[in-house]
């Protein structure tokens, strides 16, 4: 009954009514300062091929975050795409990107609630986007080719969903909603499981990006094959 | 981004709204869960809520069955992501070269 209830309410991101004033606040704050460092960070490296690839990563992210796949225990779970728009566009064009598919989810679809797209867009666009990145490049660092890019974006694509999933469980504990010692384990726990359809997903649409415009991916270390980083 | 390959990009993510929206999943997704299980639930007396109403909330859009409205709604909302998309990413280009 609740649940059913529930269901009614919210969709996929967090909605308005689970943050306290104050987390609301502070996360809009932050959003607002990271997507602004992003957008002027993703100016300057914005290259031609970037603009319409910039624009297909953005309806790919649309349309795939409403395909919830199941993950058994009467649970589901949908793509984030995080990881996956930061390493065809960058860390910043990608963290710009998915910002700007919740927003719209949020004026339009009333995905994720108004008052918590602050919340929202720091979680997945800014900590999972820039952090799953980090994770990318770390991975790649040490295993370079085809197959570890392969490999760095499924465990990208993993880290991404979890830190976004500790992030809102943190939001909604600070809020005292939820005590952390529940919300933190439970949210981890279960994305630690949607984290693999999540990378999944990034895996067979980098794989088939590779085959057919390897060109596309973005990658920097261009400077590293030339000995330098 | 050739022509072609564009155009190949934008019917490829059609044509898998098209075919996944209809078989998404309807159970809880990982927040919903959780909330449930833990029994939280949105309060009125959290933060204030949205001032104005989303016109298609849940992807429903009004008249249409909600298999249709999702496929519709995901498909119209791609191609508005990918205008929108490209329009953010031109105009930053732009701002570079000022």
């Amino acid at each position: 009954m609740t649940i059913v209830a529930l269901g009614q309410f919210l969709r996929m991101h967090i909605p308005d009514g689970f943050l306290s004033n104050s987390v609301t606040i502070a996360a809009w704050a932050v959003s607002a300062g990271g997507i602004g460092c992003s957008l002027r960070k993703a100016s300057a490296g914005m290259r031609d091929r970037t603009i319409p690839l910039m624009g297909i990563t953005a309806a790919f992210l649309f349309s795939a975050q409403m395909v919830n796949f199941p993950i058994g225990g009467g649970t589901s779970g949908h793509l984030m795409g995080g990881a996956l728009a930061a390493i065809l566009l960058g860390p910043f064009a990608g963290s710009v990107t998915l910002a700007c598919v919740l927003v719209f989810q949020c004026l339009l679809f009333q995905d994720g609630g108004l008052t918590a797209l602050g919340a929202n867009v720091f979680n997945m666009a800014l900590g999972g986007t820039l952090g799953g990145y980090a994770v990318f490049r770390a991975v790649m660092f040490i295993y370079r080719g085809e197959g570890g890019t392969l490999v760095a974006a499924a465990l990208a694509s993993w880290f991404s969903v979890v830190l976004a999933s500790l992030l809102c469980a943190l939001e909604i504990g600070l809020s005292g909603v939820s005590p952390l010692g529940i919300v933190v384990p439970a949210m981890v726990g279960i994305h630690g499981v949607i984290g693999l359809g999540e990378a999944a997903i990034s895996v067979a649409v980098l794989s088939f990006v590779i085959k057919a415009r390897p060109d596309l991916i973005y990658l920097k270390p261009v400077r590293a094959e030339e000995g330098g980083l | 981004m050739r022509r072609k390959d564009l155009i190949a990009g934008i019917i490829i993510i059609v044509a898998l709204a098209a075919l996944f929206i209809p078989f998404a999943s309807e159970a809880p997704d990982g927040l919903e869960r959780v909330a449930g299980d833990k029994g939280f639930f949105p309060s009125a007396s959290g933060t204030a809520r949205s001032p104005f109403a989303a016109p298609f909330p849940d992807y429903r859009i009004p008249g249409m069955g909600d298999k249709t409205s999702g496929v519709v709604s995901g498909i119209a909302g791609a191609l508005a992501m990918f205008c929108i998309g490209w329009g953010i990413a031109a105009l930053l280009k732009k701002m570079r070269a000022r």
